[in-house]
């Protein structure tokens, strides 16, 4: 074995310590790159990805069951464009009933709270298998139906019904309640997918009448990259068909659009964690790779002095350097990728899609050469210094400190601290390169947490601002044929028209404003304006009552306070060039009315290109106006499921929203947890290089800390002197990370409003930290560089002191 | 005369598969008042028994008594505040701390122990100023010759007037000159009442100023006699 080989080998044997901190390092560096770089992968373009892999509908179609035949619906498999179909299923919508909270709230209506159900709708098909052709579904948890009285549910839908797998479903059939085993939970990719699925048989025993059973059909089409595409391909379809056979119908490009859309969001905060790990990466592989080196300066001077040059010296080192580093990127890059799979699967999850992505090798390689290529630079540049210092010098390197450790040393000894700390303090920047690498290294780590923490407060008070769910926890969809607003609970029975028995709008106002758990309410209404700067026109939301209190958060300006006045989402404003106070005019049918803006709302509907404002602005020029919706705010502790179903009972038939069930938190749940895990990983970073840090002060301090333990100095005063000397790095790095924390907070999600729906976010949602939190804060970098000192300090402490100072 | 230090068959023996025993059932008993030198050849166990008697190392069989107190018992933080108050270190590298000025170094044992400040600087430079080193009390001890080093060892060993005074071999890094200054300090140390164990090679040292000499051999007390000190 050569000279080199039997150095390398017997070092790597002794300094296990030391081995082991470079191993941990790389591995964790080498996890947080992993980690990252497949959450940057994953976020681009998820949707595309899982959509090929499901052979996913483009088009999805609901046909009268009445009007067209399954044979005739089968024919389309003919039309032009069209490459592939599954189905025709049949479809009907029928009412999940639940149990809703007996303990809260006053009794509604006057039936007791304890007797309360909520009937949710379902939109359930009968499909006897999973793995068509197209739209594979992805079994998530349990299995397909195979039996008559069982059930597949949707994610969104168990998560809205609060089932799993195992639970028993009552459903509304059409002799009465029918119970059914959840046997699993499946995802679909394609379009305006079902809530449910059946086995064929049962979709008639659900269904209200046979009036209500539609077929669904399902298109793959040729060409299909834009709306025009589609548009072309749905004309074929239906073009042999009878008028009105059809009642609904979908693209894959506007789920892919909000799929996109929310991804997109990610990239940058994702981004900013990737930058902040791979920069703190940098700083502590260098600090302990530098670090190692300069330590066995003494074994350098050993080394040349028996003969080796400097190259085989640098060699010796570098080679040590890395097997260990080698040995933290064989663990650290496959422990990435299997902790990105969390992530990937509630991303996936979150976006509504089947399947998870699985990270991939070259992605892995590409980390696993760039890390090691880092650590090796490191050792190489040090190496080369070290190599080349004379083997006297190396030998003779502690002989005399630095005047300015000494006077540092002098000058904290006058603070009035105890000694043990003032020695601690005195030490802090006896090497200054390390000390700087550690304060960068605690700085980011600390950034980190406020950044993170940041963002979950905002993200947390915007999704609150966004679903509105605490200032109006239910409204009434009117049966006005207007715009709605998304999922409503129950949808009219049938098709093609409310059932006899459906409340008037004007008896369900009536019913909701007698309703003595309604603390507040608001009818709305909506009709198309054009203004100047838009090509399209846009829907204006018109409001009876007053409506200041429905929880629109305000970016700028005020709500609107009568009639004329009118609040706007960032979007239009925008595009429409218009500054708070602006009078501008709008268009409806052949007339115009002045408007003035009030107010910039955070406001999600329409993509942005909307105004809110009086219903008097209005209602004079559109006859046609009438009120579809009614926005509804409760008295304090009312359960607003146990409304909702008190509501159902007085207005069979109603469609009502509770905004908790219809809100999808998914996204910002996810988003959470990529914060948490990112930041989580990011700061065990920092404390591993604060750890590092201490180590080797102590580890070349060991003399030092052998004579003050031999001339009386306790274990707590030992320990309190070597937590000392990274404590003021934790105060500096600490106070320099709030900062820094918060500009990448403001920035960011400045950002990411921008990319979400081109809207600026609200003051207050950038100003979530506290004076208490931020003092708190700005302690952090102390609590870290205690963490990351006190085991080492620890084993200062309790080491051998006869030893030590025998050793000359 | 009453005894200091009572070492009752302490045995010591390091944790290697074969290894001799440092000390083998070392019986003895050292008065106040007295200067103790310990002798024997290298690996002998002198260096051994002062780090027991320090509290610096734990026997593997037997007890230690030192002013009364059985060091067995004592746990970590107690064996440093009896380090603290009860003994004075001298080494042979004198194991000064090269980033505090002399002045800092002799503090430091006071300090821990919690010593009025001034009181400290005061009881520091009645101490520095005999021993002739108080013009160089802001100077780094890598600045200072063998001599004057030990000398500000010997000044910190002595800043809490400990009841025991252990040196190990502290001429043995010196001249000639500044070891006859050390014998000297030893013995006006010794006139003064204090109990010294002086572990050296010297032998010049050990007639020089001692009351007694046990010669180690072998981790075993080979010689133990007692001496009349020629001034």
């Amino acid at each position: 074995m050569s000279a080199i080989a039997a150095t390398v080998l017997a070092d790597l044997r002794r300094k296990k310590l030391q081995g082991l901190i470079i191993f941990v390092v790389i591995l964790l560096s080498s996890l947080a790159a992993t980690l990252a770089l497949n959450l940057l992968v994953e976020t681009d373009g998820p949707y595309d990805r899982a959509f090929a892999a499901a052979n996913g509908a483009h088009i999805t179609m609901t046909f009268d069951g009445e009007s067209v035949s399954p044979a005739e619906l089968a024919s389309t498999s003919s039309a032009s464009g069209v490459v592939a179909t599954a189905g025709p299923w049949a479809v009907t919508t029928t009412g999940a009933s639940i149990g809703v909270g007996a303990s809260k709230g006053a009794p509604s209506a006057g039936v007791p709270a304890t007797q309360r159900h909520l009937a949710i709708p379902l939109r359930i098909a009968g499909r006897t298998e999973w793995n068509t052709e197209v739209d594979r579904l992805t079994i998530q948890t349990g299995r397909w139906v195979e039996a008559a009285d069982e059930i597949v549910l949707s994610r969104g839908s168990a998560d809205s019904l609060g089932m799993s797998t195992g639970d028993t479903l009552q459903l509304d059939g059409a002799n009465g309640p029918l119970s059914f085993t959840v046997v699993g939970i499946a995802a679909s990719i394609s379009p305006a997918s079902v809530d449910a699925w059946v086995l064929p048989a049962q979709v008639p025993a659900l269904a209200s009448s046979s009036a209500s059973i539609d077929q669904e059909m399902l298109y793959r089409v040729s060409p299909s990259a834009t709306d025009d595409d589609l548009r072309a391909a749905s004309q074929a379809i239906v073009s042999g068909l009878p008028q009105g056979a059809v009642v609904n119908s979908a693209n894959y490009l506007d789920a892919k659009r909000d799929a996109d859309l929310t991804t997109a969001v990610m990239i940058p905060f994702i981004a900013a964690f990737s930058i902040f790990g791979l920069v703190i990466s940098v700083l502590i592989i260098g600090n302990v790779v530098s670090g190692s080196i300069i330590s066995g300066y003494r074994e350098i001077g050993i080394l040349k002095a028996l003969g080796m040059t400097p190259g085989q010296v640098s060699g010796v080192l570098i080679l040590q350097i890395v097997i260990t580093s080698l040995a933290g990127c064989l663990f650290g890059v496959p422990l990435g990728i299997l902790a990105s799979v969390p992530f990937l699967q509630t991303t996936a999850q979150a976006l509504g899609l089947p399947a998870a992505y699985t990270a991939t090798i070259p992605l892995g390689l590409t980390v696993f050469a760039t890390v090691l290529a880092l650590a090796t630079l490191t050792a190489l540049l040090v190496s080369w210094r070290a190599a080349h210092v004379s083997a006297i010098q190396a030998l003779a390197k502690d002989a005399l400190p630095s005047h300015r450790a000494t006077r540092l040393s002098s000058w904290f000894a006058r603070l009035p601290f105890p000694r043990a700390i003032s020695l601690g303090l005195g030490d802090t920047f006896a090497s200054p390169l390390r000390s700087a690498m550690t304060t960068g290294a605690i700085l980011l780590g600390v950034a980190t947490v406020v950044f993170g923490l940041g963002l979950h407060l905002s993200l947390g008070q915007i999704s609150e601002q966004l679903q509105r769910d605490i200032a109006v926890p239910v409204s009434v969809h009117l049966p006005s044929g207007g715009p709605g607003k998304g999922n409503a609970l129950i949808a009219p029975t049938g098709k093609g028209g409310p059932a006899p028995d459906i409340a008037s709008p004007s008896q369900t106002i009536d019913a909701v404003r007698a309703n003595p758990d309604t603390a507040r309410m608001t009818v709305e209404g909506a009709t198309d304006v054009s203004i100047t700067g838009i090509a399209e026109p846009i829907p204006y939301y018109a409001y009876q009552d007053d409506s200041s209190w429905t929880g629109y958060a305000l970016i700028a300006g005020r709500w609107f306070d009568g009639p004329g006045e009118v609040v706007a989402p960032s979007a239009l404003i925008d595009q429409a060039h218009l500054q708070i106070g602006d009078h501008f005019t709008a268009h409806v049918n052949d007339t115009s009315v002045e408007l003035t803006l009030v107010g910039e709302v955070l406001d999600r509907d329409g993509n942005g290109l909307l105004l809110r404002g009086d219903w008097s602005t209005v209602a004079a020029l559109d006859p046609a106006l009438q009120p579809d919706a009614i926005e509804i705010g409760l008295q304090p502790g009312v359960d607003p499921d146990v409304y909702a179903a008190g509501l159902q009972q007085s207005l069979p038939g109603v469609a009502l929203e509770v905004a908790e069930r219809a809100s999808a938190n998914e996204t910002f749940r996810l988003f959470n947890l990529v914060i948490v895990g990112l930041a989580l990983v990011l700061v065990v970073i920092a404390l591993a290089g604060v750890f590092n840090t201490v180590v080797l002060n102590t580890r070349e301090r060991a003399r030092d800390i052998a004579i003050l333990k031999a001339v009386g100095m306790a274990p707590a005063q030992v320990v309190a002197m070597v937590v000392g000397t990274v404590v003021l790095l934790g105060v500096l790095g600490g106070a320099l990370a709030i900062p820094l924390g918060l500009v990448f907070h403001h920035q960011i999600l400045s950002l990411m409003g921008r990319v979400a729906n081109v809207s600026r976010i609200p003051a207050g949602d950038y100003a979530v930290f506290s004076p208490f939190i931020l003092a708190m804060l700005g302690l952090a970098g102390v609590v870290l560089s205690a963490l990351g000192a006190f085991i080492p300090a620890r084993w200062a402490a309790s080491g051998s002191t006869s030893h030590v100072l025998h050793a000359e | 005369m009453d005894s200091l230090v009572e070492l009752d068959h302490v045995r010591k023996v390091y944790d290697v598969a074969g290894a001799q025993a440092a000390l083998d059932d070392v019986s003895l008993a050292i008065a106040a008042g007295n200067l103790t030198a310990v002798m024997g050849p290298s690996g002998s166990g002198k260096s051994t028994l002062l780090n027991i008697i320090a509290g610096l190392d734990r026997p593997t069989g037997g007890t230690v008594r030192v002013n009364g107190v059985e060091l067995n018992r004592l746990n970590e933080a107690a064996l440093a505040k009896y380090r603290r108050t009860q003994i004075g270190l001298i080494f042979q590298f004198f194991n000064l701390l090269n980033n505090l000025t002399v002045l800092e170094n002799v503090l430091i044992p006071a300090q821990l122990n919690r010593m009025n400040g001034r009181e400290a600087r005061r009881r520091a430079f009645e101490l520095l100023e005999p021993l002739g080193i108080a013009e160089q009390a802001p100077m780094q001890p890598a600045r200072l010759s063998g001599g004057q080093r030990q000398r500000v060892a010997i000044a910190r060993a002595l800043i809490n007037r400990p009841a025991l005074v252990l040196a190990d071999e502290p001429t043995g890094a010196l001249d000639r000159r500044s070891g006859e200054q050390v014998l000297d300090l030893f013995r006006d140390l010794r006139a003064s009442g204090q109990t010294i164990v002086l572990v050296t090679h010297d032998q010049r040292l050990a007639e020089g100023c001692s009351d007694r000499i046990i010669q180690l051999v072998d981790g075993a007390v080979a010689a133990d006699s007692a001496r009349t000190v020629v001034a």
